[in-house]
């Protein structure tokens, strides 16, 4: 065992050496795609050869490397891409050795199905949800640090905080907002759910945004929408390719390091990567340092792709996230007396996936399977605020694992009717046993808190999508949940065994798209999402600072009513998305202070009856002008409103109540690029953006109130392409007028001007 | 183990500090003083020591300190003191659970009881307090002294810990104690009603023999404030005791 492990790189090459021989006697053809009229590289064109099963993608610069049959009589390559015309480019045999050179025109006004491919808040027009996907040239653009960066880019969503910060989604956030990594449910330690500090945003391809509720296909959580994680498939390039990045940030001194390695060929494509990051404690606008505010993060992850046909792909995705030291900011909390610090915060992920469109390509099946395992040291260290002196230490080691799977089932019964099916499985298990010292008194004690509690969610769905003509069409669903929630190994003296809580639900979903024109969509959904409470909520007491939260083992689930109303589209150039929402929750779990015990305490209840409204207005512009072929711009504008409203005990859905917190008030980002293509396959762009936020006037009691800022950011850019590497050379400075201010709802001030250089070579 | 006994043992030895103040001839001093709003950490972790207030200090800024030392023997001299040590409880499932529970002890002189601060309850809430611009002899006659508190009683003889259901015990009997606690005063609050509209409002006779007005405005505080208690009092102008 110990020879084999020993030589795994050994057997690694050799099978690298293997694969490329058995398919070694097509030949390589390399070449680049453009647009017809601007000259700019275009990504992700499919190029395929006629006859074969030959296929490739086009990179971000437009590059392609595609193995053709040279037996064929005829070779015909054929190109496709949803915003341009199909081109078939026959070649003879002698042509083949050349790179070659084609040119894409666009087909604007007469595709339906548009993806808009502004690198700025890019949406999806013609789904039935809205749909924003922030892609890699975001994330480069950017230079963004962590996964909050990108997410606040898009309307709806808003950063707290650097680094860690709570997600949240038109006003819901945590349990209530499912976060997936390529579709497959993420769950994380935290009381509050998933957060992004532990994902490799630079191993990512996009990032996909659904809002709205997707209970059916994804059950418990999935209230206010889906955040899925879309990693980069190895498949993308063809042969061996080789990617070094690296990067620097002014203000916390924040040091990143990427590389991977990639090869495929026709059948098999293999990725490894690596990234360390180490930043600093960064500074506020006014030059005083955040303590504590320090990360660093070192990750690796291997992915294997088998693409026996066209008809089956198989995917195995490992990752390991090796996270922490990290701390929160001196501060966060409201007080300077106690500093919070992850020591560690690892996580590994493993998922086996495939793909299958049997013979009759009226079927596509998918299947997965993934397994998690995560560890989180989470230390909190109180001093005294008379002499500074250590006064408490609470350390909390947080163990969780869950596994799952699902398989569906996409099947086209004609023309005009398309229904999807599917189960699904997943068995989350946590511990976290916690040490207290007091240092002050000398006292020190081990809690076990909570020892394998855990959920279980299981369902059931099915989808109808009709068309009904060329303009109407209706997506009916519905899916049953049954969900266990398990106490675990810690529980009351007076019982025996850990108490265990069975519930079922149901949930469904009638959605209407009408396409008004061709690239104008009006929606409307009407769905019924839930989510179950957590052995946290039912079982466990959790202890904050200076407080308890007392868990209810009476809770019941919790339930949306969602009314989304959308209208989006693309006229020319230019692309928008309407989106408004009103959600009635029914039974939100909430917390109310706990009158049955001494002291200021809380406890998880259902709360009745609240309501969340608001819209997000998104219009963006991707072009050239005609006189200035060689200049492309993107600009996009948001506007988002939302109001939450808590609902007393019979007042009726529409009276006004206490405000909800973790409403965002008024806000609006405007983002603003301008590229230019130079000779010799040069190109530069400058960027500007700036995000305004408002006062939020509408609070809870004892809610916080931060006055409006506004945050503006300028970026600058050079790539070009060599022989046999292409480099690019970025730099964004955020908050570049130094501004000082607080983010909603934080009560620490956000990170003053910064200024970030990105190194990316591939070859 | 040390540091414990000794905030004990110094709960007896205090008077002393306060002998040199008896011959002090009481004083009302005249002129206008102003509302003075304080915020003190609540943390029992943070606020270790108490939070010392003295209404009427040599130096005005220095009017209130976190202690350092255990309370009697800190070279701060305070009228009252916002404390908060950690008491201990065990839970249901066997865990040991640590919990603050913050009191205001007025200075209590065993000793010489006649150099103890006094308070007394006149009223509740915001509104009162401003209002509240004049005293008269009723309540100077109803002012009083606390009772002594002695913590080492409310420990556990096994473990040491300070017991959360002694202590609270003890608190029951003070005069200002753990009223101003905001459990104890959210039941009370009707519609529209604020946690400050309803905090009692104390009338409270100074080491040095002066007249002032007291509440805690809010013991949890908000936004930035949160993990802090807000407290507010003013001096009353000799002029206004009649």
């Amino acid at each position: 065992m110990s020879i084999l492990r020993k030589n795994i790189p050994i057997f690694f090459v050799l099978f690298l050496l293997i694969n490329t021989n058995i398919y070694g006697q097509t030949i390589k053809l390399k070449g680049i795609v453009i647009d017809s009229v601007s000259q700019h590289p275009i990504k992700a064109v499919y190029i395929s050869q006629y006859g074969t099963h030959y296929n490739a993608v086009s990179d971000s610069n437009g590059v392609f490397h595609l193995s053709i049959d040279t037996t064929k009589a005829s070779i015909r390559i054929l190109f496709s891409h949803v915003n341009y015309k199909k081109t078939i480019k026959k070649l003879t045999a002698n042509a083949t050795s050349k790179t070659l050179k084609i040119q894409l025109v666009q087909a604007v006004n007469r595709v339906d199905e548009v993806t808009v491919e502004a690198p700025i808040a890019r949406m999806m027009v013609s789904k039935q949800y809205s749909m924003n996907i922030v892609g890699e040239t975001d994330m480069k653009d950017d230079i963004a640090g962590s996964l909050i960066d990108l997410l606040e880019k898009v309307p709806g969503l808003y950063k707290k905080s650097e680094y860690h910060s709570a997600i949240v989604l038109r006003g819901l956030s945590g349990k209530r907002l499912l976060i997936t990594k390529d579709g497959n449910r993420r769950m994380g330690n935290y009381p509050n759910g998933f957060m992004g500090e532990t994902v490799n945003i630079y191993n990512l391809s996009k990032i996909e945004i659904i809002k709205g509720p997707g209970s059916v296909k994804y059950g418990s959580g999935a209230m206010a929408g889906i955040i899925n994680l879309v990693s980069t498939s190895p498949f993308d390039q063809q042969g061996f390719h080789y990617r070094l990045e690296s990067g620097y940030s002014s203000n916390d001194k924040e040091k990143n390091l990427l590389g991977s390695i990639n090869w495929s060929n026709e059948h098999h494509a293999v990725n490894l990567s690596g990234r360390y990051c180490s930043a600093n404690d960064f500074k506020y606008a006014n030059g005083e340092t955040a303590q504590n505010s320090f990360h660093t993060d070192k990750d690796a992850a291997l992915s294997y792709q088998w693409k026996p046909s066209q008809k089956l792909i198989v995917s195995l995705d490992n990752e390991l996230h090796l996270g922490g030291p990290w701390g929160y900011p001196k501060g966060f909390s409201g007080t300077n007396y106690l500093l919070v610090t992850n020591p560690t915060d690892n996580t590994y992920h493993t998922a086996l996936s495939s793909t299958w469109t049997p013979d009759s390509s009226k079927h596509k099946i998918q299947t997965s399977a993934f397994y998690d395992k995560e560890y989180r040291d989470y230390k909190q260290d109180y001093y005294q605020a008379g002499n500074g002196a250590l006064s408490y230490t609470q350390e909390t080691w947080y163990h969780d694992f869950y596994f799952g799977g699902k398989a569906s089932d996409e099947y086209s019964v004609n023309n005009r009717l398309t229904v999807n099916y599917g189960v699904d499985a997943i068995y989350y298990r946590i511990s976290t046993p916690t040490d207290v010292t007091d240092h002050f008194l000398g006292y020190y004690f081990k809690n076990n808190v909570s020892r394998n509690a855990g959920v279980t969610l299981t369902g059931i769905y099915a989808e109808a999508e009709m068309q009904w003509n060329e303009r109407l069409s209706n997506t009916l669903g519905i899916r049953a949940n049954y969900n266990s929630i398990v106490e675990g190994e810690v529980h009351d003296t007076n019982q025996t065994a850990g108490r265990n809580e069975q519930i079922a639900a149901m949930n469904g979903m009638l959605a209407t798209k009408y396409k008004i024109v061709p690239n104008l969509y009006l929606t409307l959904n009407l769905a019924r999402s839930y989510r179950t409470p957590d052995a946290n909520e039912m079982f466990i007491n959790n202890y904050g600072m200076g407080y308890i939260t007392y868990a209810n083992p009476n809770l019941k689930p919790e339930y949306g009513y969602n009314f989304d109303l959308g209208l989006r589209g693309r006229i020319h150039n230019f692309s928008f998305d309407f989106s408004t929402f009103y959600y009635f929750l029914h039974q939100l779990i909430s917390t109310e202070i706990n009158t049955e015990v001494k002291g200021l305490n809380y406890i998880y209840t259902n709360i009745g009856r609240a309501t969340i409204k608001g819209g997000e207005f998104l219009i963006s512009y991707n072009g050239h002008f005609n006189r200035f072929p060689k200049i492309n711009i993107d600009a996009s504008s948001n506007f988002v409103v939302t109001y939450g409203n808590e609902i007393k005990n019979g007042d009726s859905w529409f009276s006004n109540g206490e405000a909800l917190s973790k409403i965002p008030p008024f806000n609006s980002r405007q983002e603003f690029k301008i590229s230019y293509s130079l000779p010799k396959e040069t190109s530069v762009y400058i960027l500007a953006d700036n995000l305004y936020f408002a006062q939020q006037n509408k609070i809870p009691e004892n809610g916080l109130s931060n006055p409006s800022y506004d945050v503006t950011g300028i970026g600058i850019g050079l790539s070009k392409k060599q022989k046999h590497f292409s480099w690019s050379l970025r730099t964004k400075v955020t908050n570049a007028f130094n501004y000082s201010y607080k983010p909603f709802e934080s009560l620490i001030p956000g990170m003053g001007r910064n200024v970030k250089v990105l190194l990316s070579v591939r070859f | 183990m040390i540091k414990k006994s000794a905030i004990s043992f110094l709960l007896f030895i205090f008077a002393c500090t306060a002998c040199n103040k008896q011959d002090v001839t009481p004083q009302i001093p005249t002129g206008t003083f102003d509302v003075k709003n304080y915020k003190a950490e609540r943390h029992p972790t943070i606020n270790r020591m108490g939070f010392g207030m003295d209404f009427v200090h040599d130096s005005l800024s220095t009017d209130t300190l976190y202690l350092t030392t255990s309370m009697y023997q800190s070279s701060f001299k305070w009228d009252l003191l916002l404390y908060n040590e950690m008491s201990y409880y065990q839970n249901n499932v066997g865990d040991w659970v640590s919990v603050g529970n913050p009191v205001i002890f007025i200075y209590t002189d065993t000793i010489n009881p006649e150099n103890s601060v006094k308070a007394y309850k006149v009223g509740e809430g915001q509104t009162f307090f401003t209002q509240f611009t004049s005293i008269n002899q009723n309540m100077i006659d109803s002012l009083k002294a606390d009772t002594w508190v002695n913590l080492q009683k409310a420990r556990d003889s096994k473990t040491g810990y300070l017991l959360r259901d002694s202590i609270l015990e003890l608190y029951n009997k003070l005069i200002i104690g753990n009223n101003f606690r905001a459990v104890s005063l959210q039941e009370r609050l009707d519609a529209g009603e604020k946690e400050a509209d309803i905090q009692p409002v104390y009338l409270v006779q100074t080491r040095d023999k002066y007249y002032a007005k007291f509440m805690v405005y809010q013991y949890k505080g908000n936004g930035v404030d949160v993990q802090k208690t807000l407290i507010r009092w003013q001096v009353f102008d000799g002029e206004n005791i009649h």
